[in-house]
Formats: C-alpha cells, sequence, structure tokens
C-alpha cells in the first residue's frame, strides 16, 4: 500500500461531494468512513467496525459489525435513521483517538462520511510468573502500571491486571507506548494463620527484583513492541499477622480498616470491623508481607443535626520483624472552608491521583457555598471550571500562601480564599495540520511560562469542526499550542510544555481581548518524540 | 469506590474456638503422582461453626493446625499446579479429650490442554471461546460441557486444573463428533493442539410438532438437542427452546452440520390434572442446507397411581419420604417424585418402559420402607421396574424403623498411611449399593448397607465432588473390583467393622477408561 491516505482522502470527499449534489433518486443512508493505522498514516485493512445503538451512558446494542477493505475503508447501509454510534477495532490494535466512540446518528436525508478511525498497534509483553523457588504462585495477579497524565500530574496507573496461565505464564497486550512497570501479588485466602511470623517465597514484587516501583526496571513500549520470555520471579519475605483496635467516637458505624501498601497506594485490602460483640472495634490482617504501609480507616458517626458525619484514619506503620498491634483512631473528616469574592462560579476540588472524581464547588452570586465541605486527608488541587464571562481567577490563596497550584489537608481544616476579577480575556480559533486539514478532538494547550506559582495552564479539546475556545483568561503573556497523537493531561503537563517553549506561539492578552487565533498543530512526530521522554 | 466488604470476612478471623486448649492436627501432603512432600500447600480447617483456620505446608510437606476445640473439621487443600479438593474428605469429628491426630493428604498435579486458535474469517470483533467436555460415568456414558475459556488476542488457549480423565475438545463452529478426544493423566500436558474456528453456520433445524390433542390447555412445550460425541454417544447439549403452543413450531439456530436427537416434552392439562407427552426424533443435518425442517409425534406417558400406608402403631413421619420414578439407562424420558405422605395417594408419569423406583431416606428414625407392590407384584426399591403404557398402581408400605447393617472400619493406601477421602462402597449382587466418603483419617460408616451378601471395597479420591471419576452406579465397574472387594456375609453382626487397603487412583482411572 504505497498510495498515501492524503491522496486518497479528498478522493472519497470528492465521490461523496458529487454524490449529493446529484441527488437524483432519494438518497440512501449511508454511514462511510476510514479507518487509519496512526503510526504511519496508511489505511487499515481487516480492521472491524461495529455500528451499535446507544440504549443509555453504558449500554450498547450492536446492529452491525464489517470488515474494512484493502483501502481501509467501510460503508454502513443502515436499514433505518436512527441514533448510532461506531467503534473501530483490529486484533493488535488500540485506538488512538480522544474518542475512540464515534456519533454516527442520521436522521432525515443525513448521510456520515469521512468519519476517520486511528488504531494504533498495542505493545504485548509474555512472560512466566513464579516465586523466589521458580514454583507456580496460587492467587497471583500481574499487573502493568504506566505513567497516566491528569491535572498536571504524572502518576503511576493500573493499565492492565492479568492472572497467569495455569501454568504461571502470563501475556499482557493493548499496551499504550510509554513504560511499563509490572508488578506481580498475590493473595491468601481469608483464614486464621496463627501469630507466628512465617517464611514466604512470594512477596509483592516490581520486576525484576523490587519492591516499588521506584528501583523497578520498566519496559519501554513503542508501537508494535512484542518482549517474550519474561522470566518474573517473586522476592522472599516474612508474613506477619497485624492486630488492630479501632477508637473513636461512640457510635460509630459501617467502620471499613484498609492495609495499603506505600507502594501501591490505591491498593489496599480491605476489611470491615464489627462495633459489637466480644470482637468489637478489632480487625485482623493475616499475611502482611514486610514492609511499609499505611493503614486507613473509614467510619460514619451519627449526627444529630444533618446525615452521617465521615470518620477517617490514616497511620503509617512498619512491619518487618514481629507482628503488629495498633491502635487506629478515627477523626471527624476535615473541611475545606473556602470563600468567594468578586463573582459566582464552579469550581473542582481534585484529590489526585487518589480520587480521580473531583469535589464540585458550586458557588452562588453572594460568594457563599453552602456549608463546609468535609474531604479525607490528601492533596487537593483547585480548578476553574465555569466563570462567568469576562471573569478570571484572580489568585486563590489559603493562610497567605498561594495555592494555585494545589494545597496539603491534613485532619485539620482549612479555609481557601477565591478572588475573582473582570476584565478576563477569550481566544478561539481553528485548529488544522500542517497541509491544512482541521483537526477535530485534538487538545490545544495555553500555558504562561513562568513556572513556579502562579504557573498557569488550561486545556480545551477542539470540537467536530476543529474549533477550540478559551474564556475567563486572566490578561497577561501566553504560549498556545495545538497537538496531535498525545493525550489531553499530557497536554497540560508543564514539563511536557517546557520543550516546545520556542516552537509555540506566543501572545499578550489585554483587558477584555477577544482574539481569534487559527493555530497550525505541532508536528505529530515532534509532540509524540517529547511525549515518549515522559510516559 | 470503596467497597464495603462484608462483615463476615473479618469475623472469619477470630471465633469460638481460638485460645483453647485442646488436640493440634498435625498432618502430611503428597504429591499423590510421586509421592514427594508437597511444600507451599495452603490448608484450611473449618469447624462447623464457620471458623476458619489456615496453615501452609513447610518444605518437608507438614502443616500443623494449634489447639482446637473437639467438633467437625472439613478440610480444603489448595496448591497452584495442584488440584484443589474442597472439602477433602467427609468432616472429621475430634471428640472431647481426644489426643493429637496425624492425618495424610495427597494432590494431584493438574492437567493442562493448550493450542492455539486460527479463525478462517480474520479479527472480526466476536471474541473467541474454547470449549471442553469432560466424559463421566457417574450416572450415564455422557458427556458434560465445562465452561468457555476465552481464547487471548494472539489466538492461544490454555486450559487448566484438569483432573485426569477423557476430555472433548469442541472445534468452534463444529459439530461434537468432530471433537478432539483427549485422555489427561496426573499431571499431562497436552500442549500444541491447533484449532481452525469457523464462523457459526447458517444452518437452522426446525420442526412441527404434532400435538396429540387438539385444543387441549398446554402447560409446558419445549424442545432440547442432543448431538453424539465422538464415541457415538448422545449427549445433551444444552440447548432448549419453546415449541409454540399455537403453531407446534420450533426452531433451533446456528447448527453445525451432524446428527441430532431432538428431545421435546409437552404437559397439558386433561381434566382436573395433567398428562405428560414425550417426542423424540433423530435428523441429520447437512452441510449447504439453510434449513432442515423435522416433524414430532409424541407418546404419552404411562400413569401410575399410589397409595402410602403405615404399618398399624407406626408413629406419625418426622421427616419427608421421596420417592422418584425414572427410565433406566436414559435420561431423556420422563420421570417423576413425590413425597410420600400417609394417607395421601400420588400419581406418578413417567416413559413406558423399563424404570427404576428410588425412595430416599429409606429408613428414618420412624419408619422405614417396609414393602413395595407393583400392579400387585412384590418390587425391591433401586431395581428394574418395567412399566407398562396403561401404568399400574404401586403401593408402598412404611414399617417400623429397622436397623439395618452398620459397616464401619478404615482404609489405608498402599503405603499403609489413612487413606482421607477415599470412597467406599458396599453393594450386593441384586444391584442395590450404597457408598460414603472417608473422613481425613481414613475412617467411615456407612449407616444403612444393602441386605444380603456384600462387597466392600473403597477407592482413593482427590478430586471434587467425590465420585467425579469412580463411576459406582455402573455395574460393570463395581463387578470389575469384586476381586479386590471385602466380602461380608448375609447373616452376621448388625455393626460390621472392616480393614480395607484403597484401589489406587490409577487403577480406577485405567478401568474407567477402559469402560468407556
Amino acid at each position: 500500500m504505497n498510495v498515501s491516505w492524503v491522496v486518497l482522502v479528498p478522493f472519497v470527499i470528492c465521490i461523496s461531494a458529487r454524490g449529493v449534489a446529484q441527488n437524483q433518486p432519494p438518497q440512501p443512508d449511508i454511514i462511510q468512513g476510514i479507518v487509519l493505522d496512526s503510526e504511519t498514516g496508511k489505511p487499515l485493512a481487516a480492521a472491524a467496525v461495529d455500528l451499535k445503538i446507544p440504549y443509555s451512558f453504558r449500554r450498547r446494542v450492536r446492529v452491525a459489525s464489517i470488515a474494512t477493505n484493502n483501502a481501509g475503508a467501510f460503508t454502513f447501509r443502515p436499514a433505518k435513521k436512527d441514533v448510532y454510534v461506531l467503534t473501530a477495532s483490529k486484533v493488535g490494535y488500540l485506538s488512538d483517538d480522544a474518542t475512540p466512540e464515534k456519533d454516527a446518528s442520521l436522521s432525515a436525508g443525513q448521510q456520515r462520511r469521512g468519519l476517520v478511525f486511528r488504531l494504533l498497534r498495542e505493545g504485548v509483553l509474555r512472560g512466566r510468573l513464579t516465586d523466589a523457588d521458580g514454583d507456580l504462585v496460587a492467587q497471583a495477579e500481574v499487573t502493568a502500571w504506566q505513567w497516566h497524565f491528569a491535572g498536571g500530574q504524572r502518576y503511576l496507573v493500573k493499565s492492565r491486571v492479568v492472572t497467569p496461565a495455569p501454568d504461571g505464564t502470563f501475556r499482557i497486550g493493548r499496551l499504550r507506548p510509554g513504560l511499563v512497570y509490572l508488578s506481580a501479588a498475590r493473595s491468601w485466602p481469608q483464614a486464621e494463620y496463627g501469630n507466628r511470623a512465617r517464611a514466604d517465597a512470594s512477596a509483592p514484587t516490581f520486576y525484576p527484583d523490587a519492591s516499588d516501583s521506584t528501583s523497578a526496571k520498566p519496559f519501554r513500549i513503542v508501537p508494535g513492541t512484542n518482549i517474550d520470555g519474561i522470566e518474573f520471579r517473586m522476592r522472599r519475605t516474612t508474613l506477619f499477622r497485624l492486630n488492630g483496635t479501632v477508637a473513636g467516637p461512640p457510635g460509630m458505624k459501617i467502620v471499613e480498616v484498609s492495609l495499603c501498601a506505600e507502594w501501591l497506594k490505591r491498593n489496599c485490602r480491605t476489611l470491615s470491623v464489627t462495633t459489637s460483640g466480644r470482637f468489637a472495634r478489632q480487625f485482623v490482617f493475616e499475611n502482611v508481607p514486610a514492609g511499609q504501609y499505611e493503614i486507613r480507616g473509614y467510619a460514619l458517626q451519627p449526627s444529630p443535626t444533618a446525615s452521617h458525619l465521615g470518620l477517617a484514619a490514616s497511620q503509617l506503620v512498619t512491619v518487618d520483624d514481629r507482628s503488629v498491634d495498633l491502635l487506629v483512631p478515627y477523626s471527624p473528616d476535615p473541611e475545606v472552608r473556602t470563600t468567594i469574592q468578586g463573582g459566582a462560579g464552579l469550581f473542582r476540588l481534585y484529590n489526585l491521583p487518589d480520587d480521580p472524581t473531583p469535589a464540585i464547588l458550586r458557588y452562588a452570586s453572594d460568594g457563599q457555598v453552602p456549608g463546609a465541605i468535609h474531604v479525607r486527608p490528601g492533596r487537593y488541587l483547585p480548578v476553574a471550571s465555569e466563570l462567568p464571562e469576562g471573569m478570571h481567577l484572580k489568585s486563590i490563596r489559603s493562610q497567605g500562601t498561594d495555592v494555585t497550584g494545589g494545597f496539603q489537608v491534613t485532619t485539620a481544616s482549612v479555609t481557601v480564599d477565591i478572588i475573582l476579577a473582570p476584565g478576563a480575556a477569550t481566544v478561539s480559533g481553528i485548529v488544522r495540520d500542517g497541509r491544512g486539514t482541521p483537526l477535530p478532538e485534538v487538545p490545544v494547550t495555553v500555558w504562561s511560562e513562568a513556572d513556579g506559582p502562579p504557573a498557569f495552564t488550561r486545556t480545551a479539546m477542539t470540537d467536530g469542526d476543529a474549533r477550540y475556545r478559551f474564556a475567563n483568561l486572566a490578561p497577561g503573556v501566553y504560549r498556545i499550542a495545538a497537538w496531535q497523537g498525545i493525550s489531553e493531561g499530557m497536554a497540560q503537563y508543564r514539563q511536557f510544555l517546557s520543550a516546545f517553549g520556542r516552537s509555540a506561539k506566543a501572545i499578550q492578552l489585554v483587558d477584555g481581548a477577544r482574539e481569534q487565533i487559527d493555530l497550525s498543530a505541532i508536528d505529530r512526530k515532534a509532540a509524540i518524540l517529547e511525549a515518549d521522554k515522559l510516559r | 469506590m470503596r467497597a464495603i466488604v462484608p462483615l463476615l470476612l473479618i469475623l472469619y478471623s477470630y471465633g469460638c474456638c481460638t485460645a483453647q486448649d485442646g488436640p493440634r492436627i498435625v498432618g502430611l501432603v503428597l504429591n499423590d503422582a510421586t509421592s514427594a512432600p508437597l511444600g507451599k500447600v495452603v490448608v484450611l480447617v473449618r469447624k462447623s461453626c464457620g471458623d476458619l483456620f489456615g496453615a501452609v505446608t513447610d518444605s518437608k510437606g507438614e502443616f500443623s493446625i494449634p489447639t482446637i476445640s473437639p467438633g467437625k473439621y472439613d478440610f480444603f487443600l489448595e496448591r497452584a499446579g495442584y488440584l484443589s479438593v474442597s472439602p477433602y474428605g467427609s468432616p472429621l469429628e475430634i471428640q472431647p479429650g481426644s489426643q493429637s491426630l496425624s492425618v495424610t493428604f495427597k494432590l494431584i498435579p493438574q492437567g493442562i490442554i493448550a493450542g492455539r486458535v486460527t479463525r478462517t474469517v480474520p479479527d472480526l470483533s466476536e471474541p473467541l471461546h474454547v470449549r471442553l467436555w469432560k466424559t463421566t460415568l457417574n450416572r450415564l456414558d455422557w458427556a458434560e460441557p465445562q465452561e468457555p475459556v476465552p481464547v487471548e488476542d494472539d489466538g492461544s488457549f490454555m486450559i487448566g486444573d484438569l483432573a485426569p480423565g477423557r476430555y472433548l475438545l469442541e472445534k468452534p463452529g463444529q459439530a461434537l463428533a468432530e471433537a478432539e478426544v483427549l485422555d489427561v493423566m496426573a499431571g499431562t500436558e497436552i500442549r500444541d493442539i491447533q484449532l481452525t474456528a469457523r464462523p457459526l453456520p447458517a444452518i437452522r433445524l426446525s420442526g412441527l410438532a404434532r400435538f396429540p390433542t387438539k385444543g387441549a390447555t398446554m402447560i409446558e412445550a419445549y424442545a432440547y438437542l442432543k448431538t453424539k460425541d465422538p464415541s457415538g454417544s448422545w449427549v445433551p447439549l444444552r440447548r432448549s427452546t419453546q415449541i409454540s403452543r399455537k403453531t407446534g413450531a420450533f426452531t433451533f439456530t446456528s447448527i453445525p452440520p451432524g446428527d441430532y436427537r431432538i428431545v421435546a416434552r409437552l404437559t397439558v392439562r386433561a381434566g382436573g390434572s395433567s398428562q405428560k407427552y414425550l417426542g423424540v426424533r433423530e435428523v441429520r443435518v447437512q452441510e449447504g442446507q439453510g434449513v432442515t425442517y423435522v416433524s414430532l409425534d409424541f407418546t404419552p406417558a404411562a400413569v401410575i397411581r399410589g397409595t402410602v400406608s403405615d404399618e398399624a402403631g407406626l408413629p406419625a413421619g418426622s421427616h419427608e419420604i421421596y420417592a422418584s420414578l425414572s427410565p433406566d439407562g436414559t435420561d431423556e424420558g420422563i420421570s417423576d417424585s413425590a413425597v410420600l405422605t400417609t394417607p395421601k395417594g400420588y400419581r406418578f408419569q413417567v416413559t413406558p418402559g423399563r424404570n427404576r423406583l428410588f425412595v430416599s431416606n429409606q429408613s428414618e428414625s420412624f419408619r422405614s420402607v417396609k414393602s413395595i407392590w407393583f400392579n400387585g407384584r412384590p418390587y425391591m426399591a433401586d431395581t428394574p421396574l418395567d412399566v407398562p403404557s396403561e401404568g399400574g398402581s404401586l403401593e408402598i408400605l412404611l414399617g417400623g424403623p429397622e436397623p439395618g447393617r452398620e459397616i464401619a472400619g478404615r482404609i489405608r493406601d498402599e503405603a499403609g498411611r489413612g487413606a482421607a477421602g477415599a470412597v467406599v462402597a458396599a453393594w450386593n449382587g441384586q444391584g442395590a449399593w450404597a457408598y460414603v466418603q472417608a473422613d481425613a483419617l481414613g475412617r467411615f460408616t456407612i449407616p444403612r448397607a444393602p441386605h444380603g451378601k456384600l462387597y466392600v471395597a473403597a477407592w482413593e479420591n482427590q478430586v471434587t465432588p467425590p465420585l467425579a471419576g469412580i463411576p459406582l452406579a455402573l455395574v460393570t465397574f463395581r463387578t470389575a473390583f469384586e476381586g479386590r472387594a471385602t466380602e461380608v456375609p448375609a447373616l452376621g453382626a448388625d455393626r460390621v467393622t472392616v480393614r480395607l487397603t484403597a484401589i489406587p487412583r490409577v487403577a480406577s482411572e485405567s478401568k474407567v477408561l477402559k469402560l468407556r
């Protein structure tokens, strides 16, 4: 296939345009498009394209499925007009689109042509998991971790979890480009194992022989990577028992306690603690490998005034040479009290990477947020998501410090003051690639070049017509760029942006400015090259 | 977000049995194939009250459960690469004041079947599965489908944790008769199986049921499909379809070419009661035919009316006594069951021909089945019963409790260790038999052994469920081991104690494969 897709696209569009122009018999209902190999830009034959009806937010019913032809093209002629979505897949490939599912709804007289799907070759890791002696491990899982970018942060998330085959071999496919850290852990049947420490050859392990990701050796995945023969041996450890007692106000209920490995933050074993009977408020974790842990607890406390109040506990514990007896105090969730000056607005409070679902702070025009928000201890990042036209965020401060970049909440409550100011600028425009083709669903970033607070970064996606818009920008000097081939999270990561300080367009926005700036997206290869240094 | 873990999980970690003085359970776990000690085996011991203790065998294969209280204990063993057994044998009873106990368990290395599936039509998004059937001889000569196993994106598949036995590997999109026949022994690894996945055939099997009675109210009307396995036995496909109550039409879709048997059941309302019908039709579905049409005729079930009466002076029953009547040697016919309540009568509907009547709980603490009469002739439960098409009458007389003979004893393996979990059976020459499973020490009690001269034999068994692989119901299997059985004479004490040496697992497995 030497014919460039760039040549084919106008051809396809040209044919369809003629079909529309002639329009003699009634138009057949038609959905047409093409599937491309994202890496080479060439059409992808024998990819499966599924036409589905979305019955709800999650539920899809497939109504038709076809394979793309040798030119990567597909055509559906649905029996009736309806709300449709399309997805494309091929064994050995991943979707490389910001929205893998595309709307293909048909209404009267409408035809859908020129839909473009991009698929990227997957990375595959294959190997065999054994314990330190080379024996098979029961109830084991192998996890692939990859860097995830969100909220201007980078953190490891589980990208795939597999259970090894009965002979211990594992295959982890569908890996995206970037570094992949492998970890293995096993679980034990719930029972009482006695109070003696016990040697074990299947400790939680990061490949090849590390207790956490910092000293692990990652695999570099590029499209098409296929690594076989990984010999993954788990480390030796000693298993202990961890006994504990929960302390807290009388009447506390629905008490949960979690044992979280330091290196796995969200990888916790959770138990419910009974609050009555002979073993009230006691808990036991059996078969705990030596290491550093955080004991986390959550509970509810009945409140005479409102609904239940949340209680939380957090305690670091080292398990090394003996079984541990712990007292875990639960205390009320700390409050984040916020004030706003200068107008109404909607803010999101992110607790990344612990909880990707933000708390929503919606301010009325009088600047009041109804009651204080109870949160769990952790680091929080406030993000303005809806501000009135013409207003911009002047500052977010807490106890005299700028906290635009986030703040830490311990067990004590904090007050955050938000100040809005008028005179915000707006920037909008169309994004095209180097050949002038409009680029729908790509990220656009506007950022301030100065590092350190108040470093400013905001990302938006172009819409179906390749348009972007940033409102509520404070007057000042910014860089602006549009990207191809990278995620929205990457487009918000400052270390990534810093590589484009020169190639990005510089803009100066004055009070109340309304700029129309059309952008030529940064070259796909250049963006991927920089992204690969970080992911 | 955070899941609320059931309270039970933590309660398991504590219990009424901790920190009491009592005996220890010490044990040894061996690899059944090599007799070598097996380390890293998780041994779980559950007391009937729910307490769960865990131990892990060391490199010498030994484990120890500290100080436990009297009660009944179940054992569960698991180790990666070996068949887990749950529970291992009948519950072990620990009496107050008993000494520490020493038990020996054996685990069978798993069998593995692995290979690769190639698609004839590449890359369609339909996920692929492979399915294994395990042939069993528990009741009849048939095969049972296992859960389908997903194929990896690269076409490879692996099915592990296979107990010794004969397996059929279905070829996707083809009839079961074309399946690969694979014999798995302890630790066998069969790799490099090559399968080709054809798209599901677009062949339909459609039929028309000729209802025996016009205008009657249809209570139930369905058909299911059987096919031939590679040995030519008919096995059910677990595919059933409703028969239209208006038109009698029914359809099975996506049928691979091959031989099929349609088995259909009807129940119609007839006066104040119901009448059942059976329809069976064999059909060959051929390649290239879009639809295969059949018609189906029905024969009525024989109706048997029964009475139950008590001997004079019998107290009211405390337990229910069930009776079931089913065709002998086939799973296709109509069978029926009833609760025997005096003085109420009961009504059975069964396929005419050779049947077998089974009465559960033949003797509870107050009553036992004293005698059975069919059409005026005496009959013994669990022996063949010829039912004419016009049916007949069945009279069951319940008498006082009948002690029966109790056979108890201890089973050892060939090395003289207690044969934990061995299956022990007692049978007579008239087709009656009973079995129990030994506890972790190899001890057993058969509370009500059959009458007459008995054969008693024990088989080593380390698979779940305990009778998988030991087809005791087959007379040919039992008689094959009469030479190795202990004989108990017809007359003698009410309680007989025997010492048995368990027949090694490999011996019974090779016999099973020969019978098949």
